[in-house]
C-alpha cells in the first residue's frame, strides 16, 4: 500500500532522504504546474519550485496532519506573491480596498503566458488563453480546482478565505470565461466524444485530495 | 434556488464537498429541467478542456536533483543554493563589522581606567545590594538611588555636592534615575 504523505514526511524527518525523494515525485508536475501557470517563466518557476522544497526540508517538523499538497502551495503562493511584491512594491495585493473586495480581484493577471501554449485543440488554447487573464485570485481559485483538483475547502484555507468567497471567486471566473469566448463556449454544451475521452484521461492524472 | 445558487451546488458536487442529503436534492433537481443538465455538462466540459489546454509541465531535471541533494544534507546543515555575490560579501560585512563593535565595546579603554574601575565598583553594589537586602525600606531605598545617581553622574564627568534642603528633588527612583543621563545639558548641576 501507498505510505500517505504524512508518514512519508515522518520518515523523512526520522532521517530516511529517500522519502522526501518520493514526495517530491508525487508533487512535482501538479505544484510545478501550478507554479508555471502563476509565474511569467519556466526559469523563475524553477527557482519557486526548488524554494518550496528547501523550506519543506527545512521547516519539516512544522508539518502536521492535513493536505501535504494544500501546505505546498501555501509556501509556493507566499513566495509568488513576495516576488510580486519585490518587483512592484507600491502594490499591495492583499489589502482590502475601499470597494470592498481585495485590489488583487480588480486587477488583470497581465499578457498571456508564453508558457501557457498549444497543448490541445483551438477551443481549449483560447481558454487557457482567458483563463491567464483573469484577475490573479480568480485565475489561482480555477487553477487550483480545475487542474489540481483541490477542493474549495482547501483552496479557502490557501487563499485565507471563507469558502464562499473562493466559490464565488470560481464563479466570477466562470462568468469572465464565458462572455470572453462568446460563440466559442457554445461548443461546450456540444462536445465531442473525442474530447471527453481525452480530458478524462487527463483527469485521471490529475492528483487527488 | 436561482442560477447561480445551482452552479455553487455543482461547483461543491464535483469536488466531493457537498453531503449526501444535498446531493441528493440536487440529482433530483437536475433531473427535473433539462436546463439544469446542461448547465453541469458545459460545467464538465469547460473543466475537461481547461484540463487539457492549461499548461502542465515538470521541473528541470537538475532542480529535482539540487532538491534531492539537498534532502541527504544530515540536518542543520541546510544552506541556501544560491547565495547571491553580493549577499555573501553583504554577510561579510555584517560580521566584521559586529566583530570591530565588540572588540571597542568588550576591551577597557586604557585612557580612562578610572571610569572602567568605578563601573565595576557600582555594579558590584547594586547587585549585591539587590541580592541581600529585599526589604529596604522607603528612605533606604532612597538612599540607595542617591549613591547611584552619583556615580553615575562622577562616570559621565560632573563634580557632585550633597544638598540636604527642602529644594531637593523627591526622587522617583528609577525613572529619575535613567532621565538623569539625558538632562545633563539642562541642568549642569543635578540634585541626587
Amino acid at each position: 500500500m501507498e505510505s500517505t504523505d504524512y508518514e512519508l514526511l515522518s520518515c523523512y524527518r526520522e532521517g530516511q532522504a529517500d522519502a522526501l525523494a518520493q514526495l517530491v515525485d508525487r508533487y512535482r508536475r501538479p505544484l510545478f504546474s501550478y507554479i508555471l501557470n502563476m509565474t511569467p517563466n519556466m526559469a523563475e518557476a524553477d527557482e519557486v519550485f526548488q524554494e518550496v522544497w528547501l523550506r519543506v526540508i527545512k521547516k519539516a517538523h512544522r508539518y502536521r496532519k492535513g493536505s501535504f499538497f494544500g501546505w505546498l502551495v501555501t509556501i509556493a503562493r507566499n513566495l509568488i506573491i513576495d516576488r510580486g511584491r519585490r518587483k512592484r512594491p507600491s502594490l499591495v495585493l492583499d489589502v482590502e480596498s475601499d470597494k470592498g473586495s481585495p485590489l488583487v480581484d480588480r486587477l488583470p493577471a497581465g499578457t498571456p503566458n508564453p508558457a501557457m501554449s498549444a497543448q490541445a485543440n483551438e477551443l481549449g488554447n483560447r481558454i487557457a488563453e482567458e483563463v491567464n487573464t483573469l484577475p490573479i485570485e480568480q485565475k489561482e481559485v480555477f487553477l487550483l480546482r480545475v487542474q489540481a483538483n483541490v477542493p474549495f475547502k482547501e483552496i479557502a484555507r490557501i487563499q485565507k478565505t471563507s469558502i464562499n468567497t473562493a466559490l464565488a471567486r470560481m464563479q466570477y471566473a466562470l462568468h469572465k470565461l464565458r462572455r470572453a469566448l462568446k460563440e466559442d463556449y457554445v461548443e461546450l454544451t456540444n462536445p465531442s466524444e473525442n474530447t471527453k475521452t481525452g480530458a478524462r484521461e487527463t483527469v485521471a492524472e490529475g492528483v487527488a485530495s | 434556488m436561482n442560477r447561480s445558487e445551482l452552479e455553487r451546488k455543482i461547483l461543491l458536487a464535483q469536488s466531493g464537498e457537498l453531503a449526501p442529503a444535498e446531493k441528493a436534492e440536487l440529482e433530483l433537481l437536475l433531473a427535473q429541467s433539462d436546463e439544469n443538465m446542461a448547465l453541469r455538462e458545459e460545467l464538465d466540459n469547460l473543466f475537461l478542456q481547461a484540463q487539457n489546454a492549461l499548461v502542465s509541465a515538470e521541473p528541470s531535471p537538475e532542480t529535482v536533483s539540487r532538491i534531492l541533494s539537498e534532502a541527504r544534507e544530515p540536518a542543520g546543515r541546510n544552506r541556501i543554493l544560491f547565495t547571491r555575490p553580493a549577499v555573501r560579501l553583504a554577510a561579510c560585512a555584517a560580521a566584521l563589522a559586529l566583530a570591530v563593535t565588540g572588540w571597542f565595546a568588550l576591551v577597557p579603554d586604557e585612557e580612562q581606567p578610572d571610569q572602567v574601575s568605578q563601573l565595576q565598583v557600582l555594579v558590584a553594589m547594586v547587585s549585591e545590594e539587590d541580592v541581600q537586602d529585599e526589604a529596604v525600606t522607603g528612605e533606604m531605598e532612597e538612599e540607595r538611588v542617591r549613591a547611584l545617581a552619583r556615580q553615575l553622574l562622577i562616570m559621565e564627568g560632573f563634580e557632585t555636592e550633597e544638598i540636604f534642603s527642602e529644594e531637593a528633588l523627591l526622587l522617583d527612583p528609577a525613572p529619575t534615575t535613567l532621565r538623569l543621563r539625558n538632562m545633563t545639558e539642562l541642568h549642569p548641576r543635578i540634585c541626587v
